[in-house]
């Protein structure tokens, strides 16, 4: 990996926050944490993170406000993935209007499968 | 009774007396007789009696014989009101209506003669009266009739009235009842709308609170798993791949639980947008595979050359086709055939899904798509699951408008149809 990229991970959850962050300390990104949307807009405006870990459902800012109040025209190299645990609705189409690039369900992939998207995902253009 | 009223002129015949007898069989007899000096009708001294037979007027007749010569007679009977008879002075007897054969002088003198007779005419003028009296009663009847009949119109319409309003009082009544009905039932089902709200979110919050740390539990067995935390012997792996599938199903009934209450709150409104179906099959095949592979089944999907697309919400038909394909899978024995098929006509989109498994019996096919329903048969030992996931599959297609059929052999397996509208 010529680049380390880093990745922003916005997770309310202290376990699932260490999971993430495990998995993507060993696939060689830079990690940086921030536990609700707020803390999270702050933080995508200190460190630009190429890459953001959003869980939909925090306290203070959850996911969707997050997406409603990051401008994407501010960051546009910044991509998103929606990280969430919301299978019973079809969150998929108003998340990626909203201004995600992708959708994912926690509990439909495995770390490696976690860490294989965020690849993916950095790697496209 | 009957009254017989003589006149007698002095002048009598011989035998008069007795055809007069004949004649009138009266139990009263009146005698009056014409005094030729005086030129009037005096009452014949006698005469003016109660005769009790024929013979004791005969009697007295005879005896009167030889002072009177009869010759006119007036008879008043009750039967014919008034009749005048006149005998003529050779004793016989002729009958006459009054004004027409008799002179009016005549009775004129009789009447003023006779106070006997004034009294009778009086009667007739009684009898005027009454005939008035009675015309008038008549016509007061008549009146009454008609009254009778105004009353008995009005007591029929009073009585309809009565009926009416009982009638209405009773609608009263029943509508009030009906009222108090719906206002009961309105109250129940807000009552029931606002249990299965808070049920609903009860649901959601308790599932969502369980869900997360179920996650974490299998993120945490798949670093484990995918040697994040190195290498695990054998042993360890299969213990923790055990614990693993046990935390997928635990997961996946917690999500069939929010996907129910997603689906059974009441403002449910499922974002359709037109999608070919054959990827999204595919997509499912694909990630079934696994689990097609485990028990050595065959999976065969047939599809028509055609794009065949429907108004869909993708993401709930594809968990409803999953659903289906699983149960298929589960519900078939190791090493038999599945097969889905993908057609169209002008209306619907159909998609079939037919297994050779255990088949369902027909008292069951009624409750497979409520909530919660486990059959038995001599698969489901070894399946687990809600109970919910053909009610899900059921709730999906009836949002899209569509049907699900089931038609099934016991042994031979079972053919789920769904139905959606293009």
């Amino acid at each position: 990996m010529n680049k380390q990229y880093s990745v922003l991970v916005i997770e309310d959850d202290p376990c699932l926050l260490d999971i993430c962050k495990i998995v993507l300390d060993a696939g060689g990104y830079q990690v940086s944490t921030a536990t609700n949307g707020l803390e999270g807009m702050a933080a995508s405006k200190a460190n630009m993170p190429d890459l953001i870990l959003l869980d939909l459902y925090m306290p203070v800012m959850n996911g969707r406000e997050f997406l409603q109040n990051f401008n994407k025209d501010d960051f546009p190299d910044i991509k998103i993935i929606v990280y969430s645990n919301a299978s019973e609705k079809d969150i998929t189409s108003e998340m990626l209007e909203l201004g995600a690039d992708d959708v994912v369900l926690k509990s439909s992939i495995s770390p490696r499968e976690l860490n294989d998207l965020v690849g993916r995902m950095l790697a496209r253009d | 009774m009957n009254t017989f009223v003589g006149l007698l002129d002095k002048d009598r015949r011989e035998g008069f007396i007795e055809d007069l007898t004949r004649q009138f069989e009266a139990e009263k007899l009146l005698i009056f007789v014409r005094d030729p000096e005086v030129g009037k009708f005096l009452p014949a001294p006698g005469f003016d009696q109660t005769i009790q037979n024929g013979k004791m007027w005969q009697e007295l007749l005879h005896s009167h014989a030889n002072k009177s010569v009869f010759s006119d007679i007036i008879s008043f009977n009750d039967d014919t009101k008034k009749r005048v008879t006149l005998l003529s002075y050779d004793g016989k007897i002729s009958f006459a209506v009054v004004g027409v054969e008799v002179p009016d002088a005549f009775i004129e003198e009789a009447l003023d003669a006779l106070p006997f007779l004034a009294t009778i005419f009086q009667k007739e003028k009684v009898e005027q009266y009454s005939r008035v009296q009675l015309s008038a009663a008549e016509h007061s009847v008549a009146e009454n009739k008609m009254i009778a009949l105004k009353l008995e119109e009005t007591r029929r319409q009073l009585q309809k009235a009565l009926i009416r309003t009982r009638e209405e009082i009773e609608a009263i009544k029943k509508a009030r009842e009906f009222k108090k009905s719906v206002d009961l039932l309105t109250k129940q089902r807000n009552d029931l709308l606002h249990i299965n709200q808070v049920k609903d979110q009860f649901i959601s919050v308790a599932s969502h609170q369980l869900r997360t740390p179920a996650t974490a539990t299998k993120q945490y067995m798949g670093l484990l798993l995918e040697n994040y935390a190195g290498e695990l012997n054998e042993k360890q792996v299969q213990y923790l791949q055990i614990a693993y599938r046990s935390n997928e199903a635990q997961l996946s009934i917690l999500n069939d639980l929010l996907k129910t209450a997603q689906l059974d709150s009441t403002d449910v409104t499922l974002q359709k947008k037109q999608t070919p179906l054959k990827p999204v099959i595919e997509k499912i095949i694909h990630q079934l595979a696994p689990t097609f592979s485990l028990k050595n089944q065959q999976l065969f999907f047939e599809y028509p050359d055609m794009d065949v697309s429907a108004p869909i919400n993708k993401d709930d038909i594809q968990l409803a086709l999953t659903n289906l394909m699983e149960n298929a899978s589960k519900y078939t024995q190791a090493g038999k055939n599945i097969t889905v098929e993908l057609s169209s006509d002008e209306k619907y989109v159909t998609i079939g899904i037919q297994d050779e498994g255990v088949g369902i019996r027909e008292k069951d096919i009624l409750n497979i798509f409520e909530k919660f329903t486990r059959i038995d048969n001599e698969l489901s030992d070894t399946v687990t699951g809600s109970g919910l996931g053909l009610y899900l599959v059921k709730r999906i297609v009836q949002l899209h408008g569509g049907e699900i059929n089931v038609t099934s052999t016991i042994g031979q397996g079972s053919l789920f149809t769904v139905r959606l509208p293009l």
